[in-house]
């Protein structure tokens, strides 16, 4: 997933999927209890067995309960991982001779130099995520509060876009770029 | 570009409490299995669950309030809430003539926006700047910008013309892509 916003998507679907399990779970209750649906009778007890629950109810129920806690944390933890995806590119035009591999840090390195170099920008960062055939670029670049972004714009796109897809031999890459204002003027040395 | 709230607070919660509720039930259910004292005993709750009916107003009570949780929880995930970030005006990127000019296609398109507190940011600084004007507060989203400003000058119309423009300047220059209705208010008196 090279979603720039994560974890967004994901605690939309399961804020929704929770969400629906609750307000069935109401509904039937409720439903049942003001005697609209008939699967029990109102007046009938929550549990109307006396009998003791079988013999593997309790792994059944601690094993999903151990599930279901991972997943919580596997969520929490999805929490603090904000940065798109990025993973390591492969070139293997004549495997024999050989494979280069391009982590996606090093191969914006001159891109973030040449966008640190713009006047203006305070500072910048970029995420390489996709792979080579669809790739995707994120750019987080803040600006000095009184720039001109237009301006900006135009030339991170003119100009430092255009060398790195050059550079990295990509005919398309769709891109985005979040600005950020920065606070005070920073001057840059 | 516009980016929406990623709702990490109703996330973070909602993933707390289930995660409570299992640690409770995997604990009593090993307790169970191993022969200790359980922390919530199955056989007191399925007792309970049998003097229970499903008319009690208790029962309609706790189903009423787990509807109301998921339509709170639903309206939290599905109402998109104040973006993030303002998606900046579409620049002509795709027919630029430096890209053009080298023979390749123009490589895809760029989509860009802009945090919108750190526009609030600058926007709240541009007005508090402007002559006359000794605090300033914006609120900035995609359709509107409503600033007020106070000042100890009389005139309020002048103060709220100057804000205005120093305003629309400082927003000409970033360029949203849909241009926000500038709103000013002036207030003359000094807060105690």
């Amino acid at each position: 997933m090279s979603n720039p916003n994560r974890p967004a998507r994901l605690n939309r679907g399961l804020l929704i999927l929770i969400a629906l399990v609750l307000i069935a779970a109401g509904a039937f209750t409720v439903g049942t209890g003001l005697g609209m649906l008939h699967v029990q009778r109102a007046a009938s007890v929550l549990v109307p067995t006396t009998a003791p629950p079988q013999p593997w109810v309790p792994y059944a129920v601690t094993a999903l309960a151990i599930l279901l806690g991972l997943l919580c944390i596997r969520w929490l933890i999805a929490q603090t991982m904000r940065r798109p995806k990025t993973g390591i590119w492969r070139w293997a035009r004549d495997p024999e001779r050989g494979v280069t591999y391009l982590a996606p840090d090093t191969a914006t390195v001159p891109l973030l130099a040449e966008l640190h170099a713009y006047p203006g920008v305070t500072a910048a960062a970029a995420w390489l995520s996709g792979n080579r055939h669809t790739p995707k670029l994120h750019l987080a670049v803040t600006a000095e509060p009184d720039a001109d972004l237009s301006a900006l714009r135009h030339q991170i796109a003119g100009h430092a876009l255009t060398r790195f897809r050059h550079a990295l031999e990509l005919g398309n890459l769709p891109t985005t770029i979040q600005f950020r204002l920065a606070a005070q003027r920073v001057r840059a040395y | 570009m516009i980016r929406h709230p990623r709702r990490s607070i109703p996330a973070t919660v909602v993933a707390l409490v289930i995660l409570a509720g299992c640690v409770l039930v995997a604990v009593s259910c090993i307790q169970q299995l191993t022969g200790h004292l359980p922390v919530v005993s199955w056989a007191q709750l399925a007792d309970y669950g049998r003097r229970l009916h499903w008319h009690d107003a208790r029962v309609l009570t706790v189903g009423g309030i787990a509807a109301a949780l998921g339509v709170l929880l639903l309206a939290c995930a599905v109402l998109p809430g104040t973006p993030t970030v303002l998606p900046l005006a579409a620049d002509h990127d795709t027919t630029d003539p430096v890209a053009a000019g080298n023979g390749r296609a123009a490589g895809g398109s760029v989509d860009a926006g802009l945090t919108r507190r750190s526009l609030q940011r600058a926007l709240r600084h541009a007005a508090a700047e402007a002559d006359g004007v000794t605090g300033a507060s914006v609120r900035a989203n995609s359709r509107t910008v409503v600033s007020t400003v106070r000042s100890p000058r009389l005139n309020r119309a002048e103060v709220g013309d100057l804000v205005g423009q120093r305003l629309q300047r400082r927003l000409d220059l970033v360029a949203l892509a849909c241009r926000p209705r500038l709103r000013v208010h002036v207030r003359t008196k000094q807060p105690r």
